[in-house]
């Protein structure tokens, strides 16, 4: 049996005219990295700062750890991190001071706090710019300090909103790199991105929302299968194709669409129906050869627009 | 909490070599500029002699003639005898004389057409010692285009500006040094407006309030911070002031380092509670400026102007911070005892209290929402 962490409950935030969360339910045990996953102006920020105890709801139910969450608020938030979208750190001071304001803001002693920076600077890859100013430091290494002010006081519970917005690939991985690092050694991850790819191969749960609305939860596993509709392969063959091929092609269970460019064949099939073996039989039979397969499989990407009929980015 | 936050934002602030090198130079070049022109102005005065008519009349004005006769009165003044009343208002009229005196009774009167004059304050000077040996009751100045009594007032006035006690005769620039000083004093709480609204309003607001619910030791931190950094700011001045203008500072430091620092209190708590109020750097910045600037001219700190017209003069000399702030450090200096030390506290504990009920109230509402 798996501990719950955060239980929210009917959530509901209106600014003046905007209701930016509306019912929003979900729960998140220990150790899960839970994606929220969501278009511009979905709601993720918002939902966020509410269970951050940054700004209040106007309805709804949260329990971190089966515990009221108004009562125990100023615990609660010694146990969170909170990675916020925009990058907020002290400019004129140093990463190493950064670090250790935040530390003391959270309340960690002299002591321990010394050796949680140190460890940190190391984590986030910044031990050797330790004493230098973020204004000398590209995107990618103030958005690693930005991650370090929110877990130099080793939170059970950290909360990235988009910690990886506009920056280079090797930031990016490194990122992603550090929060399995700090999801294996036990803290329970929220993480909303726009990056499918991401949050794909990042959450073990998802929550997507619209318009401040749930529109699907679950396991990321389950929900690819469930919307894994079709899949598509791309296989090039040694010579020109002939029609009669696809034809053959057609006839086989599973197989919804087949198209010809040159050598190379596109074949839509219906998910697990196990046809690309039938396939690569035909191929062979009618005395092709099959020089390379690529397969493309429904992502999130295809589940948001499956789901809300438009696409996340745009 | 609030240690670190104190710690680290001095850092911040003193690596912010933009607003240090704003903070210490400006009021420094200010003092130059203006020190120059004050000094320039006093060292060769072209001041036309101030010309007093006497009426004749008994011994009292037989006595008050030698004194104006004296050396030392003559340089300054230029004396003339006339008959009677209408002889000398005619004079006041046509310009030839700018007041004149005679003795009614018991009392010497001195009647003047612009009170502001540097003369009209050195005859009243005169007229004070001499109405003390004479064993005369009193004196009066009385304005020719009203005839209000103004001479208390205006004595007093006079003894806090140009601080004619303590043995000292000022110079413009000792008093020009101790108000601007105080303008100074209120340009610190720019200070306060930038290190708050660099730490403690918008996203950087949100950032903190998901370490903590309690921001209060946030905001004293950083206002100790603002504090310090002004106090410094002003210790720099008085000592570029003392050594390079030889501005008369008076005897009693202690009091004098005390009223300033109270000012300085103040004066943050004003830009905390306006910042809290208009939540933008900013508005704040350009609103505070002009407050300050505003202020400043009310309280006569470089203008001059004849409220007690409209009897607001005396109400802004006893409200106005910076104004009562000015009256006590003239009294210190100057032993006049014009303004207690204890008075001065109890307008600054009345304004500081309404200041922080502000910003109270507006972060309340704001955290509520
Ligand atoms: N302080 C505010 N005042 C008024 N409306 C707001 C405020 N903050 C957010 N909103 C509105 O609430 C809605 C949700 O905003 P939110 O920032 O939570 O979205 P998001 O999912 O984080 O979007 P993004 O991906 O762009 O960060 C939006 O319509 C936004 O305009
Ligand atoms: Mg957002």
């Amino acid at each position: 049996m798996s501990i719950t962490m955060l239980e929210v409950q009917g959530l509901h935030k209106k600014y003046q005219n905007t209701v930016a969360v509306d019912d929003v339910s979900f729960k998140i045990d220990k150790q899960d990295i839970f994606g929220l996953l969501g278009p511009n102006g979905a709601g993720k920020s918002t939902t966020i700062s509410i269970i951050s105890g940054i700004i209040h709801r106007d309805k709804g139910e949260i329990l971190v750890e089966g515990k009221n969450f108004d009562k125990n608020l100023k615990d609660i938030k010694r146990n969170m991190g909170l990675v916020p979208q925009d990058i907020i750190i002290f400019e004129d001071l140093t990463a190493k001071e950064n670090l250790e304001y935040f530390g003391s803001l959270y309340g960690i002693n002299n002591k321990t706090r010394k050796h949680n920076v140190d460890q940190t600077l190391e984590f986030i890859g910044l031990t050797d710019v330790a004493n230098k100013f973020p204004k000398t430091f590209s995107g990618g290494m103030k958005r690693r300090l930005n991650i370090g002010c929110a877990i130099v006081h080793r939170p059970q519970i950290i909360i990235l909103d988009e910690p990886t917005v506009g920056i280079d690939a090797q930031s990016r991985n490194h990122i992603m790199e550090s929060i399995r690092k700090l999801n294996q050694q036990g803290a329970t991850i929220i993480y909303t991105s726009h990056y499918m790819e991401e949050i794909q191969s990042l959450c073990n749960r998802l929550l997507i929302i619209d318009k401040g609305k749930v529109v699907e939860s679950g396991n990321t596993n389950e929900l690819l299968l469930k919307y894994n509709l079709n899949e598509t392969y791309l296989i090039m063959l040694d010579k020109k194709i002939q029609n009669e091929l696809c034809k053959q092609l057609n006839e086989i269970i599973g197989v919804v669409k087949c198209s010809i460019n040159e050598k190379v064949l596109e074949i839509e099939a219906q998910a697990n129906t196990f046809s690309l073996k039938h396939i690569l039989d035909v191929i062979e039979r009618t005395n092709y050869k099959f020089l390379s397969i690529n397969m493309k499989r429904n992502n999130l990407e295809d589940i948001f627009l499956h789901l809300t009929g438009k696409t996340l980015r745009d | 909490m609030i240690i670190s936050t104190f710690k680290y934002t001095l850092k911040r602030e003193i690596r912010d070599y933009t607003s240090m090198l704003l903070m210490v130079f400006f009021p420094a070049i200010l003092a130059l500029i203006v020190g120059n022109a004050l000094q320039g102005d006093f060292q060769a005065p072209k001041t036309e002699k101030y010309k007093v008519a006497l009426i004749e009349g008994d011994m009292y004005m037989e006595s008050l003639k030698s004194v104006f006769a004296a050396e030392a009165v003559s340089n300054i003044t230029e004396t003339i005898i006339l008959n009677n009343h209408s002889e000398a208002d005619n004079a006041l009229l046509l310009g030839e004389i700018h007041g004149y005196i005679w003795y009614d009774s018991d009392e010497i009167n001195f009647v003047v057409e612009d009170p502001e004059l540097q003369g009209v304050a050195i005859i009243t000077f005169i007229l004070t010692q001499f109405t003390r040996n004479q064993n005369i009751f009193t004196h009066q100045n009385v304005n020719y285009n009203d005839y209000d009594v103004i001479g208390n007032r205006l004595l007093e006035t006079y003894i806090q500006a140009r601080g004619l006690s303590n043995n000292h005769i000022p110079r413009a620039f000792d008093y020009y040094g101790v108000t601007l000083t105080v303008l100074v004093c209120l340009f610190g709480s720019l200070y306060a407006i930038k290190i708050i609204s660099d730490t403690l309003i918008g996203r950087k607001q949100e950032r903190l309030l998901s370490v903590t619910n309690r921001l209060l030791p946030i905001y004293i931190g950083v206002l100790l911070a603002s504090i310090l950094l002004v106090a410094m700011q002003i210790s720099v001045l008085l000592i570029f002031y003392k050594m390079v203008y030889g501005v008369f500072l008076g005897s009693n430091y202690f009091r004098l380092i005390a009223i300033l620092f109270i000012f300085i209190i103040f004066s943050n708590l004003f830009g905390l509670a306006l910042i809290s109020v208009v939540k933008d750097y900013g508005i704040a910045y350009t609103l505070a400026n002009i407050i300050i600037l505003g202020s400043t001219f009310l309280a006569g700190g470089f203008v001059i102007i004849d409220l007690d017209h409209f009897g607001a003069g005396r109400l802004i000399n006893q409200l106005l911070p910076n104004a009562v702030c000015q009256n006590v450090l003239f009294s210190t200096i100057y032993e006049t005892n014009s303004v207690s030390f204890i008075e001065y506290i109890q307008v600054m504990a009345a304004g500081a209290s309404i200041l922080i009920i502000v910003a109270v109230l507006t972060n309340k509402r704001r955290l509520a929402k």
